[in-house]
């Protein structure tokens, strides 16, 4: 190929084509690798620069910021304020959006969305470790260059849109003994590798989880639901995934595996961010526990969605037990892609928590929700809408979460 | 990286990048072109095949991970030059217009047909809704599996 073409196809310089092209014919292939440079060691990753690329191409308005565009500071403060980067300069971000080919006029004119994609990932060096410890080693030693790949439903779409370029990809489906969806002790417990269309399948979870049956029917479409896994739609972190409001309502932990061990997260501070979640560098999300719901439970997901396979305009997720005297027990409530994480209703649950649910009490429990949702202007609506949605799908979610605690 | 498939019950060796999709492999390797490109954005089904028996988008699977699994496509359908019956009913209700999304259709309903044997409209309906079909809406799609359904049921549609 001549160089001119490999310049183009590249997107770098022809001085550095040439000096690689140099360096192959003196050392071979090992003149190809990067040579330890000079100075600092770079402070942004290239998992870092991927989650710039990912906030850049958004509309602001997806994600929170009541702005029609992004301007540098904007993007920084938010990025900052989020927990995504811990410390960056204007300078930095700058040249971060230059090495992910993103201008800032780009991501503004919405050229950064449309038109300039390629449906071919970039190259990755794939890696398939038969163990959690092999895998949480090779995380470890890889850092921020590497993802964890399960179902892909969700990595992959991003990989194909250059959102997300990991230089490696743990495929951790070829560990045996994580496909599992079992009760026992009080806990129902989901492996790493059950996927979506299991927890449809499964017997445990039509007979005593309406609240994940319910949730697993809506979420993407059954092709996708065929692969996508029930830990990735948490681990992932996208405020408008469908479990993990789901998991705040029914109070789940979730085991976090590292190479010095294992911890376990309470979903409530498992999401910290748009895209963000709780998990540690090096960590792998490899079950959710979640305690078996007692006697006179039921569980509930409402979902607006424009059309199967879409995100949700809003969706509200909740679990209640109500006591023998007829009060709630225990009251859960989640809300979906109304804020920049999923949301606990903490208000509408407390309000809730002790009191009998009748008609006014649900009434008032759905506003309290309403009010606690952040919702944001763009295609699905409009803010004032989506609130009203909240309110609306909270008590219809609480009315079939105490029908199904009745039965 | 060494991948071996098998698809329709043929071994299939080939030496490809970690970041080859699986419809790729399908189509350009293998030359099997029965597996359509719609969308490529994980949207349309049009490229579903089975992966160890369930349908899943193939331009949203990479080939490495397809290693030593089974794979049905399209092609595998027909036996000894004989239709399988959800092909027959595609043609017999007139299940297609441009033919685009035939192929994921087909899939994704022989799947299914095979999990749910004597399926309600709705459940049909249900089952193809990761499959698009921008010609005719979903009608004679739908007529289609039931012909498939009763055919397989030994009745007479």
């Amino acid at each position: 190929m001549a160089v001119p073409r490999i310049v183009r196809r590249l997107g770098v310089s022809r001085p550095t084509v040439t000096a690689c092209l140099v360096r192959f014919e003196r050392v071979g292939v090992a003149g190809l690798l990067d040579r330890p440079r000079p100075g600092r060691p770079r402070k942004l990753t290239p998992a870092l620069e991927g989650r710039i690329a990912l906030v850049a191409s958004a509309r602001p308005r997806d994600l929170g910021v009541p702005r029609a565009d992004w301007s540098l500071s904007r993007l920084r403060e938010y990025l900052l304020r989020t927990g995504m980067l811990p410390a960056l300069s204007l300078e930095s971000l700058r040249t971060a959006l230059r090495r992910g080919g993103l201008s800032l006029k780009a991501a503004r004119t919405g050229m950064a969305r449309k038109g300039t994609t390629t449906m071919i990932p970039a190259a990755f060096e794939y890696h398939t470790p038969t163990s959690i410890g092999e895998a949480a080693a090779l995380l470890a030693k890889l850092g921020d260059d590497a993802k964890v790949l399960a179902g892909g439903q969700s990595l992959i779409p991003m990989m194909k849109l250059r959102l997300a370029t990991p230089r490696h990809l743990i495929d951790i489906s070829r560990i045996s003994g994580l496909a599992y969806i079992r009760e026992s002790g009080g806990v129902l417990a989901i492996g790493a590798l059950a996927r979506e269309s299991d927890l449809e399948e499964s017997d445990v979870i039509r007979a005593r989880y309406p609240i994940l049956l319910d949730a697993s029917k809506v979420i993407a479409d059954p092709l996708v639901r065929n692969l996508a896994t029930v830990c990735g739609n948490l681990a992932h972190g996208d405020p408008a995934n469908d479990h993990p409001a789901a998991m705040l309502a029914l109070g789940a932990e979730l085991v976090a595996a590292g190479s010095k061990g294992e911890r376990r997260i309470p979903a409530a501070s498992f999401f910290t961010g748009p895209f963000s979640t709780a998990l540690k560098p090096g960590e792998i999300l490899t079950e959710i526990r979640i305690p078996t719901p007692p006697p006179r439970s039921g569980g509930a997901y409402v979902k607006l969605e424009r059309k199967v396979g879409d995100f949700a305009t809003a969706a509200v997720a909740v679990q209640v037990t109500v006591g023998a005297n007829g009060t709630c027990e225990r009251v859960g409530i989640g809300l979906t892609n109304v804020g920049p994480t999923p949301i606990k209703a903490k208000k509408a649950e407390g309000f809730l928590q002790g009191k009998r649910p009748d008609e006014a009490a649900i009434k008032q429990a759905a506003v309290l929700a309403a009010e606690e949702s952040q919702p944001t202007s763009d295609l699905r609506g409009p803010v004032e809408y989506k609130r009203d949605l909240v309110r609306v799908l909270t008590a219809r979610a609480l009315v079939k979460a105490l029908e199904r605690a009745g039965k | 990286m060494h991948v071996r498939v098998a698809i329709n019950g043929e071994k299939h060796e080939a030496e490809v990048e970690p970041r080859l999709l699986l419809v790729h492999l399908i189509r350009d390797v293998l030359r099997l072109t029965g597996t359509h490109i719609g969308c490529d954005t994980t949207h349309c089904g049009a490229c579903t095949v089975l992966l160890d028996g369930r349908p899943v988008k193939s331009c949203t699977v990479f080939a490495v991970q397809a290693d030593g699994r089974e794979i049905t496509t399209v092609e595998g359908l027909e036996q000894d030059g004989k239709l399988h019956p959800i092909q027959e009913g595609f043609m017999q209700e007139h299940g297609l217009q441009c033919g685009y999304c035939t192929p994921g259709m087909l899939m994704t309903g022989y799947a299914f047909l095979q999990k749910n044997p004597n399926p309600t409209e709705e459940q049909i309906r249900l089952a193809i809704s990761g499959n698009l079909c921008r010609c005719t809406g979903y009608v004679n799609i739908v007529k289609a599996v039931q012909h498939a359904a009763a055919r397989l049921a030994g009745r007479a549609s």
